[in-house]
């Protein structure tokens, strides 16, 4: 069935232009911080504080804030350690995700409810009452300021177990049935239906996974002591603070940061969200 | 076994903080008094009040926007899907930096914009903060705009995973936009949309930087939400036991919601 | 399962109850691993001595690290076999850090730090004994000290002192307005009435300047406040410590005096809108647009500023400051001043005797210390300290702020105690309610006495 394509393409041009038009405008909107951040990381900070403010692209245009951030900060080490621990943990929470995930849509076993909702429950404590635990537990296993404690303390892969579930409780029932008549086992069956099915879902959890353990910056300040382990999150504040006046600083700051995530962002989509659509209609 | 070292022991140890006097002095048993304390404090009723407000703002925005955008990203290409996603869920990953100098730059009293405005129309010396009746709506709306990301990325992937063909029969059966939407991406997506509710909700009572930015709680309280209670109550005042009492009420809380969702989303998806 | 859960809580009960004891800063059983073990590379010949790594937390501010480096190079030279690993912290998490550190006995050996947020772990026990630092160097300290006394110890030591909280003044707009005159000669001496004279008067020379502006949005900056009210007669809390009484007579008119100031400063736009909602930092991001006239603060700001700018990110004037005024203009107002930087050690990882000694360097030298106050814009509480500052305008701003701290500056009303993180939050939330029009002064006054009563009471039960 190699119709996927085909469709895709006829169907392009069928879209209303209405709700583009509007969706256009929130995208405006969410953009605008994105906007200023660009503008501004190339203006002199006086411009950004002086009423009213000043955001006229190229208008006094000056590299000084980036060179600033180059010289004085350790925004590639940062942004290093963070890819890994991000990394680590995205992956992580995928393969617990999909595996619990799919254990609690498709297989039937004894206290299937109250283990999901123990599982919901984690989700339900508001962060900020388990740090002390959590250190607790870090701190007994000789895990503070190592990688590894960050990776291990920082997976959370509640709300990707939840969506796997969701998500593979939707694929209709039939397709387990023909790869049971077929001869497939559970492990199996998990790897040639469940996996390509769920690839989409997969790509959306590893993207929020790593996204929210980027920005998961309280828990590592608390967990990370020392300069080599330094994240992004914990760099940015840090160089914040040291410019506490300097807005343009910041923004070009937050500019270097954003621009190798943009790019992992689009490569994720390509690859597992859009590129998975094929696949998944094949299916 | 590593699931409940990291996740059941803190949950636990939370719960069992609660009935606790921790303070950085030591630990004492004291029962019931935190939760006693709580409920006799009017700044707890004013935070759940104002949790309460916020989520029923953020709650429906939060999952009828991004379920649009996604519904009408589905007729479109895959650049400008590409790019659309990563506009509206880049802002809420790096640049807080930059959100917090286009808030001030929108509603500083004095210099912001929306300030300019209001001086212009004769009203002088108006504030968007001051008054919880303008602040919570504002700050919700702050709040869609910054974290709707999330869920644009998984609706967008969750409709992906319809299959062509269906959009194709109603087509041919005639069906209009709306139909299709009601008829084909509403029922497919019912357990993620469930996911979506359960987790935003589960969010929404936890909601917390942006107003902690914003307002600080203020005035007295009645922008506050629990989360910026309890934080304030263990970090500011160092009474791990009564945040963590507020914390468990909170997980309470979150939890028979989640439950009322749970059954009015299971009988939904029996309707159809 | 029921069998189960109650074994999970005896567990945890048993951890909570392990943790606090090693939270209480008995040394004698530390199993833990401190980061002894990343630096053991260097440093060979040190000989019988085993070899210490400290570690030590600080909060950053641009350009102070090689001072604190400093620190440690000279601990090092003088002790071959310590040596201090310093860990720069952030304003937005420093809370988080230091209160989870404390809980789980987990603190850096050193800490410094403003004494608003030692003092919860001072009063708890946490922190080492100081005192025969102190006698040893008690030559050097312009009085007593006065912070982290328990039971007799020392158990922090102050380094330098917040200077006293005042109006820090643009005076190129004050001349640009011609309105510079209406500034006191002495910039001490002056009323509410020429105060807001001056207000008026440079709203009337140019709308778009903004006077001064309010704040409430925030616990931060809450002194300025107190020194308004203790300026012009009015006692917050009785002498003991044991009540408010800001609402009694005698106190009350004094500060129904000073709310009338700040309704008639928000009633005639003197002062931006949205004063319950402003923290400290955003108003001084508006001062620093030199479009405004006066900024609540201390006289420590005026050092910070020329820095800024130098490097362009802060618009040029001339800065300086004025004392707050009171009812009358009276003479040497009263004005508060805390804020106190100080050091503390703790010894939970067994190396309190090195952390002792490594202190006892800082201490007693003032080169070490003058650096770090100068970089802070503090002013010394150590007689042995010369600090000098960019500019001689600034030197002499610094010196009248030092000196008018020192004839008026007060800190004794409670500001130290360990409920005081609990109090204030008292008022702040009340200041917000009067702000915005919700309760009036007197009913202000009446709630924060009754919740700020609250607040002391359980305090005082409980230790």
């Amino acid at each position: 069935m190699g119709k996927g394509g085909l469709i895709l393409k006829s169907h392009k041009k069928k879209y209303s232009i209405p709700s583009t038009i509007w969706m256009v405008i929130v995208v405006c909107i969410v953009m605008a911080p994105l906007f200023i951040m660009a503008v501004g990381a190339f203006k002199p900070n006086l411009s950004l504080i002086q009423t009213p403010v000043d955001l006229v692209p190229f208008k006094d245009f000056t590299l000084n804030n980036v060179k600033k951030v180059l010289a004085e900060s350790e925004v590639f080490l940062w942004l290093r350690n963070s890819f890994i621990l991000s990394f680590a943990v995205a992956c992580t929470t995928v393969f617990i995700s999909i595996c619990a995930g799919y254990s609690f849509a498709k297989i039937n076993f004894r206290g299937k409810v109250v283990f999901f909702s123990i599982v919901i429950a984690t989700m339900m404590m508001p962060k900020q009452i388990l740090m002390i635990p959590n250190y607790l537990v870090a701190n007994k296993l000789h895990l503070q300021d190592t990688m590894v404690g960050v990776v291990l303390t920082s997976i959370a892969p509640a709300f990707g177990i939840f969506l796997s579930r969701q998500a593979i409780s939707s694929l209709p029932s039939e397709l387990f049935d023909a790869a049971e008549i077929d001869g497939c086992g559970e492990v199996d069956k998990f790897f040639r239906v469940v996996v390509p099915l769920s690839i989409p879902t997969v790509g959306t959890i590893g993207i929020l996974s790593f996204f929210s353990t980027f920005n998961d910056y309280i828990w590592q300040t608390i967990m990370i002591s020392g300069k080599s382990l330094r994240t992004l999150p914990i760099g940015m504040s840090y160089f914040a603070q040291l410019q506490n006046n300097n807005k343009a600083a910041q923004l070009a700051m937050a500019l270097i940061a954003t621009v190798p995530l943009t790019v992992l962002f689009v490569l994720c989509q390509k690859f597992f969200i859009k590129g998975a659509t094929a696949g998944a209609v094949k299916g | 076994m590593i699931f409940s070292i990291f996740y059941l022991f803190p949950l636990l140890y939370g719960i069992l903080v609660s009935f606790t006097d921790f303070r950085l002095s030591g630990i004492d048993f004291n029962g019931l008094s935190n939760y006693k304390k709580i409920f006799s404090n009017y700044a707890f009723w004013r935070s759940l009040a104002g949790t309460a407000r916020y989520a029923v703002i953020v709650i429906p925005l939060q999952m009828a926007v991004p379920l649009w955008i996604a519904n009408t990203l589905r007729s479109h290409g895959n650049k400008v899907n590409v790019l659309v996603k990563l506009f509206i869920y880049l802002p809420n990953v790096t640049c807080s930096v930059a959100l917090v100098i286009v808030w001030n730059f929108l509603f500083w009293p004095n210099i912001g914009l929306f300030s300019r405005i209001f001086d212009n129309l004769g009203i002088v010396g108006f504030s968007f903060f001051d008054n919880a009746n303008i602040s919570i709506p504002v700050i919700s709306l702050l709040i869609v705009f910054s974290c709707m990301g999330q869920n644009v990325v998984i609706f967008c992937a969750a409709i992906n995973s319809i299959p062509q063909t269906y959009y194709e029969a109603a087509e041919l059966d005639g069906a209009v936009k709306f139909q299709q939407f009601r008829y084909i991406t509403i029922p497919f997506l019912s357990s993620v949309i469930t996911y979506v509710l359960v987790t935003n909700s589960i969010g929404a009572l936890q909601i917390f930087v942006i107003p902690q930015l914003m307002t600080g709680g203020g005035p007295n309280y009645a922008s506050s939400t629990l989360l910026m209670l309890i934080y304030n109550s263990a970090f500011g005042n160092n009474q791990f036991g009564y945040a963590s009492a507020i914390g468990v009420l909170l997980f309470i809380l979150s939890g028979i919601i989640a439950v009322i969702q749970f059954k009015v989303t299971k009988r939904e998806a029996i309707e159809y | 399962m029921k069998k189960l859960l109650m074994l999970l809580l005896a567990a945890v009960l048993a951890m909570s109850v392990l943790s606090a004891c090693g939270g209480n800063g008995s040394n004698e059983g530390s199993s833990k691993v401190p980061a002894e073990d990343d630096g053991v590379e260097s440093q060979t010949g040190s000989g019988e001595h085993k070899e210490v790594v400290l570690t030590a937390w600080y909060m950053a501010i641009d350009g102070i690290d090689p001072y604190y480096e400093a620190w440690g190079n000279a601990v090092t030279e003088k002790y071959p076999w310590i040596s201090i690993e310093f860990e720069a912290l952030t304003a937005d998490a420093i809370a988080e850090k230091f209160a989870v550190a404390c809980a789980t006995g987990t603190t850096p050996d050193l800490y410094l730090d403003g004494y608003s947020r030692i003092a919860p772990a001072v009063h708890a026990n946490l922190t080492i004994d100081l005192t025969q630092v102190v006698e040893a160097n008690k030559d050097r300290f312009y009085s007593e000290q006065k912070d982290g006394i328990v039971n007799g110890q020392n158990r922090y030591i102050a380094i330098s002192d917040g200077a006293p909280y005042c109006l820090v003044t643009n005076m190129t707009l004050a001349k640009e307005l011609g309105i510079a005159d209406m500034l006191p000669e002495d910039m001490e001496t002056w009323s509410y009435t020429d105060f807001l004279d001056m207000l008026r008067a440079a709203k009337a020379a140019k709308p778009d300047v903004i006077p001064t502006s309010l704040y409430a949005g925030s616990k931060s900056g809450d002194a300025w406040y107190y020194s308004w009210f203790l300026g012009n007669g009015a006692n917050i809390t009785n002498e003991e410590l044991t009540a408010t009484v800001i609402n009694d007579d005698g106190n009350r008119e004094a500060a129904l005096e000073v709310l009338e100031v700040f309704k008639t400063m928000i009633d005639e736009g003197l002062v931006p809108g949205g004063c319950a909602s402003l923290v400290d930092t955003d108003v001084e991001s508006m001062f620093y647009t030199g479009n405004m006239l006066f900024y609540p603060s201390a006289y420590n700001k005026v050092t910070q500023m020329n820095k800024l700018m130098q490097e362009g990110t802060c618009a040029e004037f001339e800065v300086d400051a004025v004392a707050m005024p009171t009812f009358q203009g009276e003479k040497s107002p009263v004005t508060v001043s805390w804020g106190s930087d100080g050091v503390v050690g703790f010894g939970n990882n067994g190396h309190e005797n090195e952390a002792r000694m490594a202190i006892e360097v800082l201490v007693s030298t003032p080169q070490l210390r003058e650096d770090l106050i100068r970089t802070r814009g503090n002013l010394s509480v150590m007689s042995d300290c010369i600090i000098e500052y960019d500019t001689e305008q600034i030197s002499s701003v610094m010196a009248r702020g030092a000196d008018y701290g020192g004839r008026c500056a007060t800190s004794s009303f409670g500001i130290r105690e360990s409920w005081w993180s609990d109090f204030r939050e008292t008022f702040y939330v009340q200041l917000q309610d009067f702000f915005v029009g919700n309760i009036d002064a007197e009913t202000m006054l009446a709630n924060w006495q009754n919740t700020g009563n609250e607040v002391i009471a359980a305090a005082l039960t409980t230790e």
